[in-house]
């Protein structure tokens, strides 16, 4: 039994695919028609063979695939002044791949 | 007489405790009118534990309502008809803070979140409240409810479409909860949705007119509006969704340009309090009337300008059955 790293999208009917267990991380847009707009980030459940869009070798292939999409995101820190900081690829990349459990 | 104990008829002779235990169950056709703000963001000096309030009713400067346990950004919030719930956020923590709405006295413990984040959102019907996502680094999914009436950690309710922070109160019906816009960190168009009274994951409930990240909503039971946030600057666009029937959401009038403003509302009026409108962090409080949206009108001051604030009301759209 094993779980993989995907892209997915949500279903035609606007739900979470039951293939996923923990998803729905750092949207890219797409041409598709909403509610199918985004290419999302999520674990699968153990043992499924669903792979979605494509599958994720390692964190280095999630944060080259992040820096596609990500390179002018900016996140607030919390209490500063309004200061924004950049988006930290490598560490959103790890931290996806630490839900790979098997 | 009215036929005694008739809930959608509040003429005629009651016993104090029936009016009482209909309040507290959400049957009583009551508005409550106190929007209790609290904590947030005063800027490079770090958290706030102010709480202040306004009455919705009448327009006018918030007043002191106690102190939070500690200096929080407290962004997100709801209420029940008797208490206000905060998910505070302090690098990233669990706690959950709860006052008596109808007192002004410091906040409690009521339990903690299973998962520790900051900038969660929060929503609610008259028996279970939602915190959702917030940022956990990475931003996390997570819906987890409590029961408002209880002491107790909040518990799995499923998750978000979209794993995001930053979406602050949002609007509700009884049965219904719909989150809108949020941070992954650029910001989001998405709004999804949960029925209250059941658990499992969100679904897609439609887009707002724009990505739009720190902002918060409020509303009736049958009508959400979304006010200000961040696009790629602080706006100041409101929207209005219809939360019974899945769309998109449509513009509904203009408040003044932040982000990181707190909503919360009557069922009749809509309230923006605080917020940051770079460089500055603001006090100020302005309304919308929810039944005809257009320019927001200045309704007052918090104590304290501060953003990332968070907001509990005793007259939300998730406490009214069909005002």
């Amino acid at each position: 039994m094993a779980n993989k790293i995907i892209k997915y999208n949500l279903t035609a009917e606007g739900t979470i695919p039951t293939y996923i267990d923990d998803g729905g991380y750092y949207p890219k847009a797409n041409s598709n028609a909403s509610p199918q707009d985004w290419d999302l980030i999520g674990a699968t459940v153990d043992g499924s063979s669903e792979e979605g869009l494509g599958v994720f070798a390692n964190a280095a292939a999630i944060k080259t695939y992040l820096d596609t999409y990500t390179s002018s995101w900016t996140t607030e820190e919390l209490d500063s002044d309004g200061t924004r900081v950049a988006f930290n690829q490598t560490t959103a990349a790890n931290a996806i791949w630490t839900k790979k459990t098997s | 007489m009215a036929n005694y104990p008739q809930l959608d008829d509040i003429q005629g002779v009651w016993k104090m405790k029936d009016i009482s235990d209909a309040r507290k169950s959400g049957l009583w056709r009551y508005i409550g009118q106190r929007a209790v703000f609290a904590g947030g963001n005063e800027g490079d000096v770090g958290g706030s534990n102010v709480m202040d309030y306004v009455t919705i009713a009448t327009a006018g400067n918030a007043s002191d309502f106690g102190n939070l346990q500690g200096a929080y950004e407290a962004a997100g919030g709801f209420g029940s008809h008797t208490r206000a719930f905060f998910a505070s956020s302090a690098s990233p923590s669990r706690v959950i803070d709860f006052v008596q709405i109808d007192t002004t006295g410091n906040s409690a413990d009521f339990g903690d979140m299973a998962t520790g984040a900051f900038f969660r959102g929060g929503a609610a019907s008259s028996t279970r409240g939602l915190f959702s996502g917030g940022d956990g680094s990475p931003d996390i999914n997570n819906i987890e409810y409590i029961t408002m009436a209880t002491l107790g950690d909040g518990t799995d309710f499923g998750d978000l479409t979209v794993a995001r922070r930053n979406h602050g109160n949002h609007s509700s019906s009884p049965t219904r909860a719909c989150f809108t816009g949020g941070q992954v960190p650029a910001s989001q168009n998405v709004i999804d949705y949960v029925e209250i009274a059941t658990t499992g994951n969100a679904l897609d409930f439609g887009d707002l007119t724009a990505a739009t990240g720190s902002v918060s909503s409020c509303g009736s039971s049958t009508r959400g509006i979304t006010g200000a946030g961040y696009v790629s600057a602080a706006v100041s666009t409101a929207q209005f969704i219809t939360i019974a029937s899945q769309g998109n959401a449509n513009n509904f009038g203009d408040l003044t340009a932040r982000y990181g403003a707190a909503a919360g509302s009557n069922s009749v009026r809509a309230l923006w309090g605080g917020g940051n409108t770079v460089p500055a962090y603001s006090n100020v409080v302005e309304s919308m009337e929810i039944a005809t949206g257009g320019a927001a009108p200045d309704f007052g001051n918090l104590t304290e300008a501060r953003g990332n604030v968070g907001c509990g009301t005793n007259g939300h759209g998730g406490l009214n059955n069909g005002i």
